[in-house]
């Protein structure tokens, strides 16, 4: 070969090696990703039970079973999620943003309400330990409305206090305590709001409930509010939030909730009569009937040592009454 | 349309007309000479105006190169300083009541520099990023200054005492999570895929250069062995000058764009890649701080938050083990993985108070803090925005006046061969 033609092939050789050796990559400069494993949600029955005319007339729905006294905590408890999980702690299902009953309180960082004090007075009890060592006997789980049920039916806690309502329906899901407090369902909207009650409230008024909540089965008697003007939210406490910032117009929850509300906010304000009765009670699994009957024993000695006033007192919740207590209902297993 | 006498040709007859015409014309050699000679000029015009156009196509690629990469950096370095502000949000709310000084001028001075980033952006932004690209940028700032509104409410009323602070707080940890980092995520995605293809882009200006230049040298290593065959001379000077002129241009513009490929290649695999990598390990490690102080939040439901925890520390440690983040570095890493176990223990272990504390201002604080430390440093010490530029007004010159060169000194060489022929 010539070397002029030598020089014109190496040439074209570089030239081409210069374009081809160093492409990139397509997993050149990617984003370094990592798959987290993120447990699934609670379960959720597919189908409810619902009560019949029947269930009704068999019991009151704030009928819970006899207390019991002659309970001891051992090692091979079952009390504790139907299997002595760890007889060292009872885990509870509180919620961390309703003010009065169970909240985080911003300044200090600690649990505190209603529920929560009721959940400390069961602790103290059932493991026999001062004020002072009782957080220690509780793991304290926050949890959401919708999750109440679900939890307590998968055995992954053993007690909710969180402004639960004792139903015909839920009975057939969960048990529950006898009543500890007296609540009702009411209206909350603006303070410059004209509505008056529920009736009052315009077609197209933007209505906030928490979602598996008892006001979902309220507002379906209310024609003046079309399903498509209600927004559904994981925590009550996210309606005061959509609220404040105009994204709803009102909200119909439990009245001592929506005190708790205007604690917070004095631009809003409850209207007209309570619409239902709420009688709430302490949650557990439908088959853990021994501790629902440990936690009567534990409500009842609150009722007649004037423990449950002191604490309604503590919680402001000055002007409610101690509801009496119904322990009717006849235990139906073992 | 061609007329002879009065006579219009039109249709098929024409060709048939115009190639007998050209037939005839090139029927002698003088005719041919001058033919070859304008082929040859246009060859080398098509070179010079090609490889002209192609230039400045590649010093278009090169900014928006340098554009992708300082996008995917400050898209990087947003969600690294917002993940850092949440960090410090979910933990003044952990901590409760008033927050610390530092605490809040850390928070402040994240969400500040955020926002300054995100508003320059749109003037340095990279074309490839598109309407779409544009779109998700402007709800990105407008996110930016939502979630500081509702973190701003948060800490209104946790300093209050009021409880619905968590849920604001939640809100803006929720919008952060769900929609800004997704939307970064989005327009970091795009911007690496345009900047592999910005960086691939130098083989096109090869090709390009190459393409344009055969044509002449076709013609001319033609042209030459019919010149000889013609005039039994050995070289024909102007047209051997010509190819010589072109195939040094060529040559020049070549070596330029492999040179500039290669500086491009090894800034990106070394300086940007390590910047890119440093953020990225950041705000991973911001974010499993965030879990950390939210599964103390949340109590109860470590699951979740544990499992986000994992996924970040595994992510920011993959992410240092690329560049060999060893020695200190990897030791504080390990560090905070030992304090932040021993807090998870006390947390499962019933001991919420003493796991707070070590998360807040104990061991798994101090841990982090050291880790905080660490990254901010090795990331001061890279600049991965100064990628290398290209000045293409030279090679422009360069290939531009080769090419007119080298049509001249063809249409010399073949014109001295014509007036020797006559």
């Amino acid at each position: 070969m010539k070397p002029k033609t030598k020089l014109v092939c190496a040439l074209i050789s570089t030239t081409m090696l210069m374009g081809c050796s160093t492409a990139v990559r397509n997993d050149e400069f990617a984003r370094v990703t990592i798959a987290s494993t993120i447990a699934p949600a609670a379960p959720t029955p597919t189908k409810q039970p619902t009560c019949t005319d029947a269930d009704r007339a068999a019991n009151p729905d704030v009928a819970s079973y006899p207390p019991i006294t002659d309970v001891v905590v051992t090692p091979k408890s079952t009390l504790f999620r139907l299997g002595g999980v760890d007889p060292e702690r009872i885990i509870a299902g509180v919620s961390a943003d309703t003010l009065l009953f169970g909240f985080r309180n911003p300044l200090t960082g600690r649990l505190e309400g209603l529920d929560v004090d009721i959940i400390r007075e069961v602790a103290k009890a059932l493991f026999n330990v001062t004020d002072a060592e009782v957080d220690s006997k509780i793991e304290f789980r926050v949890i959401q409305y919708k999750d109440r049920l679900p939890l307590l039916e998968s055995n992954s806690i053993d007690v909710v206090a969180h402004t639960m309502t004792i139903n015909c329906d839920r009975w057939k899901r969960i048990a529950f305590s006898s009543q500890y407090y007296s609540a009702g369902q009411k209206l909350l909207v603006r303070s410059d709001s004209t509505a008056k009650d529920m009736g009052s409230l315009t077609t197209g008024t933007r209505m906030c409930l928490p979602a598996g909540g008892t006001s979902t089965e309220t507002i379906a008697r209310f024609k003046n509010i079309s399903p498509k003007d209600v927004v559904e939210v994981g925590d009550i406490t996210e309606c005061l939030v959509k609220l404040q910032q105009g994204q709803v117009d009102a909200t119909l929850s439990d009245d001592t909730v929506l005190a708790g509300f205007i604690r917070q906010d004095p631009y809003l304000k409850m209207v007209g009569e309570p619409i239902t009765e709420e009688p709430y009670g302490l949650g557990v699994n439908a088959e853990n009937i021994t501790l629902a009957q440990f936690i009567n024993q534990v409500l009842e000695t609150l009722r007649t040592n004037g423990g449950l006033q002191k604490l309604y007192d503590k919680h402001s919740l000055t002007d409610a009454k101690v509801p009496p207590a119904d322990h009717s209902r006849v235990p139906n297993t073992p | 349309m061609f007329v002879a006498g009065t006579m219009q040709v039109t249709g098929a007859g024409q060709g048939v007309v115009v190639s007998k015409v050209t037939r005839r014309q090139l029927n002698n050699t003088p005719s041919r000479l001058a033919a070859v000679a304008a082929l040859s000029a246009a060859t080398a015009l098509l070179f010079s105006a090609g490889s002209f156009w192609a230039i400045g196509q590649r010093a278009t690629g090169v900014q928006k190169t340098r554009a992708d990469a300082h996008l995917i950096l400050v898209a990087q370095e947003v969600q690294a300083l917002l993940t850092s502000a949440d960090a410090t949000a979910t933990s003044g709310y952990l901590a409760g009541g008033l927050q610390d000084q530092q605490s809040q001028t850390q928070f402040a001075n994240d969400l500040k520099a955020a926002s300054e980033l995100i508003t320059e952006l749109p003037r340095t932004t990279s074309p490839s990023l598109g309407l779409a690209g544009k779109t998700r940028l402007t709800e990105v700032a407008s996110g930016v200054g939502e979630y500081s509104r509702l973190a701003a409410l948060a800490q209104a009323n946790n300093r209050q005492g009021l409880p619905v602070g968590s849920t604001y707080q939640k809100q803006a940890s929720a919008l952060l999570r769900d929609t800004i980092v997704p939307d970064l995520q989005t327009i970091d995605a795009q911007a690496r895929s345009a900047l592999r293809a910005s960086l691939n882009q130098g083989s096109d200006l090869t090709r390009y250069l190459i393409v344009f230049a055969i044509p002449f040298l076709l013609v001319s290593a033609a042209g030459l062995l019919w010149l000889k065959r013609l005039t039994n001379r050995t070289i024909n000077v102007g047209l051997a000058s010509a190819l010589t002129v072109l195939l040094l241009a060529l040559s020049v513009a070549l070596s330029t764009n492999g040179s500039i490929r290669r500086e491009s290649l090894t800034f990106a695999r070394n300086e940007f890649n390590r910047a890119d990598l440093l953020r990225q390990a950041t705000s991973s490690a911001f974010d499993a701080r965030s879990s950390e102080n939210q599964a103390l939040i949340f109590r109860g439901n470590r699951t979740n938050y544990d499992a986000a925890w994992e996924a970040s520390m595994l992510r920011a440690t993959t992410v240092l083990q690329q560049f060999q983040f060893e020695g200190k570095g990897a030791a504080t890493i390990e560090a905070y993985q030992t304090a932040h176990d021993d807090a998870k223990a006390l947390d499962v272990g019933g001991n919420w108070d003493a796991a707070r504390d070590s998360v807040l201002t104990g061991p798994s604080r101090q841990a982090f803090t050291v880790v905080a430390s660490q990254l901010r440093i090795e990331k001061a010490g890279v600049n991965g925005d100064a990628f290398p530029s290209f000045e293409s007004w030279r090679l422009r010159l360069i290939t531009g006046v080769g090419g007119l060169l080298a049509a001249g000194l063809a249409i010399s060489g073949y014109q001295r061969r014509l007036r020797e022929y006559r």
